[in-house]
């Protein structure tokens, strides 16, 4: 696998076939994490293509030293994910879930995930899934590692809660 | 310490970071912290599950590549034109690159200074099966330990050989001081023959939720061995009985995605790893067997046995009749008879490139004595073999 480094070097030097590499590894799992966020395909489709835009257009926005590129892909994703909840006339605190079929525990998980709030529902997606260590999601949340712990405790909590509760 | 203490260590825990000792002693000892964790690891199962499908896919028109970076923005032209430069400005962002890049060098190796851990892996070459499947044999184990290893508890190991006449290889190990270029660490281990232990009682003690002192016990007459390892090197541990053991290891800076016992160790490009595997079939957890399979080249495979259901078979390379797997670290996510199946790793599969695929065949209704060993059909096993061809042939049987 490219070195982050060596790939933002490409990257910020227009290699746009290291670009498509790296858009078409890291494509589908942006677009699950913004679909389970935002419960709207159309949306999470807008937000990728500005989140890789960005990215294009401003690779000097990563800092190596502080985060790898796939942290930082998110971490902008989830600004953006911010932003729109704040500023769509469509937000929803707790978005529909996208309707597909499915086993009956998938869309139980699913079903309860959006019942949580947006934070907690992402930042556990983003651990459980993404598989972020507590000092990453620290770094792309902005907030202290014993935050990062407690938040994702109640998060488990409340979603164990509810799952028990089914 | 309380359940009521102990229940945001135990999230801890499932997320594979560090916790107090005390609440490490009290969630191995109490039912009820024990069964939160399971809740927490059956939610997050779900959760993986669920991204596993909802972005894969699902990319419409709109979100296209092309799109994104077809056309250059006008300064990239002005970029590309000829400009003149004054030397001493070339000069000033030459120091100030330079200066820039030891900063980051130096705020790199800050940061892993910080979250320093250790994987290793413990190889018993003689246990080595050379033939098609079988059913006991796991002939090496991976340990990790994180930044806080000076307080965690000795970690048992044990390795089986093939059958009980190759017997086991059992351990305690204690990593004491782990830094990027020496890690100091130390163990006590011993090969039990057939004659001394039976395999069963040495499994039984070492089970999952052993306690180290047992292990401390059994071993109590082996003396310790202390090593100044240096990453990346191998190093033979004497097992006594004339057995050995190959120790390898190397630091890193991340602990595992979906761990929280063993960090990976990151298999090589033409290696794939079945370690401590679950297979859930889209609701409900179906197997969990133990043990870790690892082959290393094109030729080999491995696999895993699911009573009732049959043997499947994993190999890096297409074989015949088999199916797609898309693997991505820890994970694997297949299709067969219309029904999706995800297994989930201690360790990353596979290495190289991520995502990957791999290819996978269920035998059906596969019979385990067909390994020539009395084996109980209700027990689920993993392992591996050098030789795809020699696995199918037995299976054709």
């Amino acid at each position: 696998m490219v070195a982050d480094e060596t790939l933002w070097e490409q990257i910020r030097h227009r290699d746009r076939a290291a670009f498509e590499e790296f858009y078409r590894q890291q494509i589908p799992r942006l677009l699950g994490y913004l679909i389970l966020c935002l419960g709207s395909q159309a949306a999470a489709e807008d937000i990728a293509q500005e989140t890789f835009l960005q990215v294009w257009k401003h690779p000097d926005g990563f800092d190596p030293a502080r985060s790898g590129l796939r942290t930082y892909l998110f971490t902008i994703a989830r600004r953006r994910v911010v932003d729109w909840w704040r500023h769509s006339s469509l937000r929803t605190e707790n978005p529909a879930p996208p309707s597909r079929s499915g086993s009956e525990a998938r869309l139980l998980i699913e079903d309860l995930l959006a019942r949580l709030d947006n934070d907690s529902r992402s930042l556990l997606w983003l651990r459980e899934v993404e598989g972020y260590s507590y000092q990453e999601l620290s770094l792309m949340l902005e907030i202290p590692v014993g935050t990062v712990k407690s938040r994702l405790f109640k998060a488990r909590e409340h979603l164990r809660d509810m799952w028990r509760r089914r | 310490m309380n359940c009521t203490e102990a229940r945001i260590h135990v999230s801890a825990l499932q997320d594979g970071e560090a916790i107090p000792p005390e609440a490490k002693a009290h969630i191995r000892a109490c039912d009820t912290c024990q069964q939160l964790l399971q809740d927490y690891a059956g939610m997050g199962a779900q959760m993986r599950l669920l991204g596993s499908q909802l972005g894969a896919g699902k990319v419409t028109g709109k979100v296209r590549l092309p799109s994104l970076i077809r056309s250059r923005p006008g300064w990239t032209r002005a970029l590309r034109a000829q400009v003149r430069v004054p030397r001493f400005v070339i000069a000033l962002a030459v120091a100030l690159i330079a200066g820039l890049t030891a900063g980051l060098v130096f705020l790199e190796a800050q940061g892993r200074s910080q979250q320093l851990w250790f994987n290793c892996e413990l190889v018993w070459p003689q246990a080595q099966y050379k033939g098609p499947i079988h059913p006991t044999n796991i002939p090496q184990v991976s340990m990790g330990f994180g930044p806080q290893a000076k307080s965690e508890d000795p970690a048992p190991f044990f390795i089986t050989g093939p059958g009980r006449g190759a017997g086991t290889v059992a351990g305690l190990i204690e990593v004491r001081r782990i830094q990027s270029d020496q890690v100091t660490f130390v163990i006590r281990v011993r090969h039990f023959a057939v004659k001394d232990t039976t395999p069963e009682e040495i499994e039984r003690t070492a089970s999952p939720l052993l306690q180290a002192q047992e292990l401390g016990k059994i071993l109590s007459d082996v003396s310790v061995q202390e090593f100044s390892y240096k990453p990346g090197t191998t190093l033979k541990i004497p097992a006594g009985g004339g057995e050995s053991l190959i120790f390898t290891g190397e630091t890193g800076g991340k602990f595992s995605r979906f761990s929280w016992q063993q960090t990976p160790l990151q298999p090589a490009p033409d290696q794939l790893v079945l370690d401590q595997p679950v297979l859930v079939p889209e609701a409900a957890l179906l197997v969990k067997p133990r043990g870790m399979a690892k082959i290393s080249g094109p030729d080999g495979c491995a696999y895993m046995y699911i009573p009732e259901k049959g043997l499947l078979v994993f190999a890096l390379n297409r074989f015949p009749e088999s199916h797609e797997a898309a693997v991505n670290g820890g994970h694997a996510l297949f299709e067969l008879d219309n029904k999706w199946y995800y297994v989930f790793t201690q360790l990353p599969i596979v290495g190289g490139n991520r995502p990957k695929t791999i290819w996978v065949y269920l035998a059906r209704n596969y019979d385990p004595s067909l390994s020539g060993l009395e084996w109980d059909r209700t027990i689920p096993f993993v392992g591996s073999a050098e030789d795809i061809k020699q696995v199918l042939e037995q299976i054709e049987k």
